[in-house]
């Protein structure tokens, strides 16, 4: 099951826009793309993001060849989503976002929780039949 | 600063108490309609200032840290008039002070021995306790004359509760602005947010204004769409609301759920939900530290869904079960396990859900409250919300009632030289001072230079009469009579006010310089204050009874008072030491003690008002040891006395108001006149309140030349 990738940094998406852009490159490249040079700090810095975006799933690293190729594992349209999405979940809080007014707050309901739930609503017709044949 | 605390403080435990009674109403009558008022009256009690007080009486007892806090940090009356520390002052004149000194205890401590907190004290960071009585007191047998030392107060370090005060109002402040700039932001950043990630969808907004209007709407607020896994949600106020619906969402619900879903937020659009969003956010910003606003908030957002909910099923074409089927719709969509990252929409309310479905499906919520009901809450409304206990100054214990009339007297118009006449309200008496209410005009000739100030009522309380008003040489600052010895000292510039009154000031005196202010007292003690930082420099003993009338040397080196059995003192102004003291021997107490102009002489008037006897009049040079230079036996009971005429004459008032210009050379009055008696009381209470002014007295014809 895949890891549900995590939020990006600015440095891991300045590389990962590089990737969309060039389709696939090597570390040295992508280090000589982002810094306009190759010193071995900048190179080390660019190994660690790629480490960590691979980790995120986010890109992916081609092993057969040598250097290694990294190529991006989620297309722009789909991290800028998850952004949104993370920036929506931050700013509709409602207890704290001032002049909101939600349908539902539902939160982190469980399955069993929506069940229980619906369990009720079913229960509530019943009632409610019963109620009106009397 | 500090009224906020004291306004804030007041209106949190309204308020709470109202929460009380909306409570009982949301949760145990089930009248979310109701609630939902009476929760958005708690949260404006909390923003209405209290604009009648309720006096509480004596039954309530504020406590006493709380009394003496607003006192000191010069909070209202029940008039809500505000009293902030005067002025900052000099705080070097405080620092400045010698090192406390130990009460000598040669003695055992007089009856009038008491511990005496000093209300006045402004220096703000220490409460100064003096301890007052006939400690310390000796007499050397020299013709009357003891060389006593005056003591200082001894000072103890604790914090006063007017400078808690202030503190707690610093951080309120605080965290006030910090709480409105962090919802700034975020309703900034949710604006941003929707400015990048929401679309116009035409076709949604059609459907939506068809629904409004058919839900006899006239106007729909704009409606956005965004690709966001996010509950639907209005978002605004006015004209400007925007309805947020999600793509994704509207996509998997059939047209019925749809068209409810739209509906509820058009609920809330209706009913103006967005402005009780914005009164929540400016409770949230003044009242961020009281959980009571977040409790109200949770309360009324809940009593909001519920009638929303039965406005929804009032208009929709479908069935109760369609409606509650849809909003599980939504949930299920909010909750849907993702490849997205969790909603992170808080925790979610199960109770609160399984009480709307409830509701929903039993159609037991009333759209509105009834007409009764609103009545009800309006009249609440209008009892509840400009009220605020009286915790100050409401009972009837003397000591506490300091009710502070702020005063309209042109300041410009002050001087030592002018008598003022006060604006008559009552009857007239013939009594000493503070306890006559003048009548009539002044009936002395000469220019209209008389000014009257007028004295602004209060709605509630009429206010104690402004019987003497003593201005310092220099304008500066203006000491204030009320009846009751009610006793206020004003800074007439800034119209910063100090309430004396728990200190019974009995007479006073101004320093030539304006920078002290002698008073006298009936614990036998002359105080002399620090008239720019409002605090006590000193305390000047020797006198074993109360303290009848005080004067400042014309060159401000010695300070002379007259006691009730009689005896002169006079002090050191810079040492405070006791230099002189004359014991007259006479069977009434010294009304008025006044200093010749050139200052080398007393004239020392005794008697008392009520019984009416005539008592001889003294002169008395202090330079010249204790014997009187010259006695003046009058037939009358003199009240007030004013030297004229380069000191060659003296104005002798009588408490009834007969006055006569006394030839010292002669012994013999030249001159008659007729004063008011306030005028009389005024002059025998302070040097700075003359008879007559200047002008007037060179006007008066003397008999003949010395």
């Amino acid at each position: 099951m895949p890891r549900s990738p995590q939020d990006v940094t600015e440095a891991e998406l300045a590389i990962l826009e590089v990737l969309w852009d060039r389709g696939s490159a090597t570390v040295r490249e992508l280090t000589e793309q982002l810094y306009a040079g190759c010193s071995a700090s900048q190179h080390a810095t660019v190994q660690k993001l790629l480490e960590r975006l691979e980790g995120k799933g986010c890109t992916f690293r081609d092993r057969s060849v040598w250097p290694h190729v990294f190529k991006a594992a989620v297309d722009r349209a789909s991290l800028i989503g998850r952004k949104l999405q993370q920036t929506a979940d931050r700013l509709c809080e409602g207890s704290i976002q001032p002049l909101l007014m939600h349908l539902v707050k539902a939160g982190k309901l469980s399955t069993a929780d929506r069940r229980s739930l619906r369990e009720m609503l079913d229960q509530l017709e019943k009632d409610g039949r019963k109620q009106g044949k009397k | 600063m500090t009224w906020l605390v004291t306004y804030g403080f007041i209106n949190a435990v309204l308020a709470t108490l109202l929460a009380s009674a909306a409570l009982v109403v949301g949760r145990w009558c089930r009248r979310p309609a109701l609630a939902h008022l009476l929760w958005v009256l708690v949260l404006c009690k909390l923003l209405t200032p209290a604009l009648v007080k309720v006096p509480l009486g004596d039954w309530f007892d504020p406590p006493q840290w709380l009394s003496e806090a607003t006192v000191s940090s010069g909070n209202v009356g029940p008039g809500g008039h505000r009293l902030d520390r005067p002025w900052t002052g000099d705080s070097a004149s405080s620092d400045s002070q010698e090192p406390e000194e130990e009460f000598p205890q040669a003695n055992p401590p007089s009856k009038n021995a008491e511990a005496v907190v000093v209300h006045s004290e402004l220096d703000g960071d220490v409460a100064v306790a003096t301890t007052v009585g006939g400690a310390g007191t000796s007499s050397n047998g020299n013709n009357g004359v003891s060389n006593t030392r005056s003591e200082k107060p001894r000072r103890s370090f604790a914090i006063s509760p007017g400078l808690c005060l202030r503190w707690v109002s610093i951080v309120w402040v605080a965290g006030s602005l910090l709480t409105m700039l962090w919802l700034v932001r975020r309703l900034a950043r949710f604006g941003a947010y929707l400015n990048f990630a929401a679309r116009p969808d035409e076709r949604l907004q059609e459907h939506v204004a068809q629904l409004a209007r058919t839900a006899g709407m006239s106007y729909a607020p704009r409606v956005v769409v965004v690709d966001c896994v996010v509950s639907p949600m209005l978002w605004g106020v006015g004209r400007r609301a925007r309805l947020v619906f999600p793509s994704a969402l509207g996509q998997r619900l059939d047209a019925d759920a749809c068209n409810a879903l739209l509906l509820h937020e058009l609920a809330h659009y209706a009913r103006g939900d967005g402005w009780i969003r914005l009164l929540e956010l400016a409770v949230q910003v003044v009242y961020w530290w009281h959980p009571l606003v977040w409790w109200a908030r949770h309360e009324i957002e809940a009593a909001e869904e519920e009638c929303c909910d039965a406005w929804v099923l009032e208009r929709q074409t479908g069935t109760r079960r369609s409606y509650a089927e849809a909003l599980l719709a939504a949930i299920d969509f909010l909750c849907e396990p993702p490849p997205l990252p969790p909603v992170a929409c808080g925790l979610g309310d199960v109770p609160l859900l399984r009480r709307r479905l409830t509701l929903i499906m039993r159609g037991q919520v009333a759209v509105h409250p009834s007409r009764a009901a609103r009545v009800l809450v309006l009249g609440a409304a209008a009892a509840v919300l400009p009220l605020g206990p009286g915790l100050f100054g409401a009972s009837s214990r003397s000591d506490s009632a300091r009710i502070l009339v702020p005063s309209t007297i042109d300041p410009v118009a002050l001087s030592p030289q002018r008598i003022f006449e006060i604006e008559s309200a009552d009857e007239e008496t013939s009594g000493p001072a503070g306890t006559t209410v003048p009548t009539g005009p002044a009936s002395i000739d000469g220019p209209a230079d008389l000014i009257t100030p007028e004295l602004p009522a209060l709605p509630h309380l009429a206010p104690p009469s402004l019987w003497a008003s003593a201005t310092s040489p220099n304008g500066k600052y203006r000491l204030e009579a009320r009846a009751g010895r009610k006793t206020t000292l004003v800074h007439v510039a800034a119209d910063w006010r100090l309430d004396l009154s728990s200190h019974k000031i009995v007479c006073a005196s101004y320093s030539p310089d304006s920078q002290m202010l002698a008073t006298g007292h009936d614990d036998s003690i002359v105080r002399i204050w620090d008239c720019e930082t409002g605090g006590i420099s000193a305390l000047l003993r020797g006198s074993e009874s109360a303290i009848t009338s005080v004067a400042f040397a014309p060159d401000g080196r010695r300070i002379a008072a007259g006691t009730a059995n009689g005896d002169v003192h006079v002090w050191d102004s810079a040492t405070h030491d006791e230099i002189a003291r004359i014991q007259l021997q006479q069977p009434a107490g010294v009304s008025c003690i006044r200093w010749s102009n050139r200052g080398d002489r007393l004239a020392v008037a005794l008697g008392n008002w009520s019984d009416g006897e005539a008592m001889p009049l003294v002169i008395w040079a202090p330079d010249e040891g204790s014997v009187p230079a010259k006695e003046l036996f009058l037939d009358l009971p003199v009240g007030a006395v004013q030297w004229l005429a380069d000191d060659t004459a003296l104005l002798v008032a009588a408490w009834d108001g007969e006055a006569r210009v006394w030839n010292l050379s002669t012994n013999e009055p030249v001159d008659w006149l007729s004063l008011k008696k306030v005028a009389i009381s005024a002059a025998a209470w302070s040097p700075d309140c003359p008879l007559i002014s200047r002008w007037q007295a060179d006007r008066l014809v003397l008999g003949s030349e010395p």
